[in-house]
């Protein structure tokens, strides 16, 4: 099954989320949408508005896809499970959101962490590439070690 | 072996909510100290935290008779704990607690969201002066926070 969500993010989402339903529906996909706030209703997908942090957990370990936006916790926790995912940043000019999340999402595409989508018209070869993509070993974080030491040096 | 070593410190770590919350639990992890979480509850928050000590928060929200509510929930944690350090990870709702900590004595240690790589947070430029140690997680973040310490991306 794959997984797709859109974070707890007051914007609706419909540009992600109806050409997913669309293209579930053209190739039979398993998908389970978290639908935060977007107004568009699925047809071709199981979905939940919100959930609670275990149960996405869980949907993140079961799937072999994770479909999200472009939100750092979103990535971050799919990643915690070593999941291919595919990253659509919101734009607020298109009134998805508040911030700019194509800068971060620049960042983690090119360090190797995930499939970004700018253009909504890539989304299917994305999630087709994604089938089967790695993510790039993340380094350890240094900030526990700095924390550490500031504390005890 | 310091013996200041074995005195693990006291530190109030503040989550906001969500994505703050994990990251300041992924910023202490391993870290020894005896700690207080500080975070904004919903009903499965002390569930997802079996183990720490909670202190609730309530969330200002722009709102001024939660603001003075958060002053003094904040007044009385850092009364009560009286931190060596307070670790936070942004948001409004932790700036009382900051401050408040820092008049009684505490060090600040202010960690940037992993979410910034290029522009930094409100609640982070306003502590930055008053942090005795900022980290970001993204390189392009220390052109607006110079004595700022690059930590790389909690993932």
């Amino acid at each position: 099954m794959m997984f797709a969500m859109v974070g707890t993010n007051p914007y609706s989402f419909d540009r992600m989320v109806r050409p997913l339903d669309m293209l579930a529906g053209k190739y039979h996909w398993d998908i389970h949408i978290q639908l935060g706030h977007t107004d568009y209703i699925p047809v071709n997908c199981r979905y939940t508005d919100f959930i609670t942090r275990e149960k996405m957990l869980e949907y993140i370990d079961k799937s072999n896809v994770v479909i999200c936006h472009g939100g750092f916790g979103s990535i971050r926790d799919a990643l915690a499970f070593n999941k291919p995912v595919v990253a659509i940043p919101r734009r607020p000019e298109f009134n998805e959101s508040q911030d700019y999340q194509e800068e971060m999402v620049r960042e983690m595409e090119k360090d190797g962490y995930v499939i970004a989508v700018y253009d909504i018209e890539g989304l299917e070869s994305a999630i087709i590439s994604a089938q089967g993509f790695v993510p790039e070993k993340r380094p350890e974080s240094r900030i526990p070690g700095l924390i550490e030491d500031f504390m005890y040096g | 072996m310091n013996s200041k070593q074995n005195i693990p410190k006291k530190v109030i770590v503040l989550g906001a909510g969500g994505g703050h919350l994990t990251e300041a639990l992924m910023a202490i992890d391993g870290v020894p100290m005896r700690r207080i979480i500080a975070t904004y509850c919903l009903s499965h928050t002390r569930q997802s935290l079996k183990g720490e000590k909670v202190f609730c928060l309530i969330d200002p929200h722009g709102n001024l008779l939660k603001y003075m509510i958060n002053l003094l929930q904040s007044l009385y944690m850092v009364l009560k704990v009286r931190p060596d350090f307070v670790v936070n990870t942004g948001g409004g709702m932790t700036l009382a607690t900051s401050l408040i900590g820092k008049l009684f004595g505490a060090k600040l240690i202010y960690v940037e969201s992993g979410a910034r790589v290029c522009s930094p947070s409100k609640t982070g430029s306003f502590l930055y002066k008053y942090s005795d140690m900022f980290i970001v997680q993204w390189k392009p973040m220390l052109k607006h926070f110079p004595r700022a310490v690059y930590g790389g991306v909690l993932l």
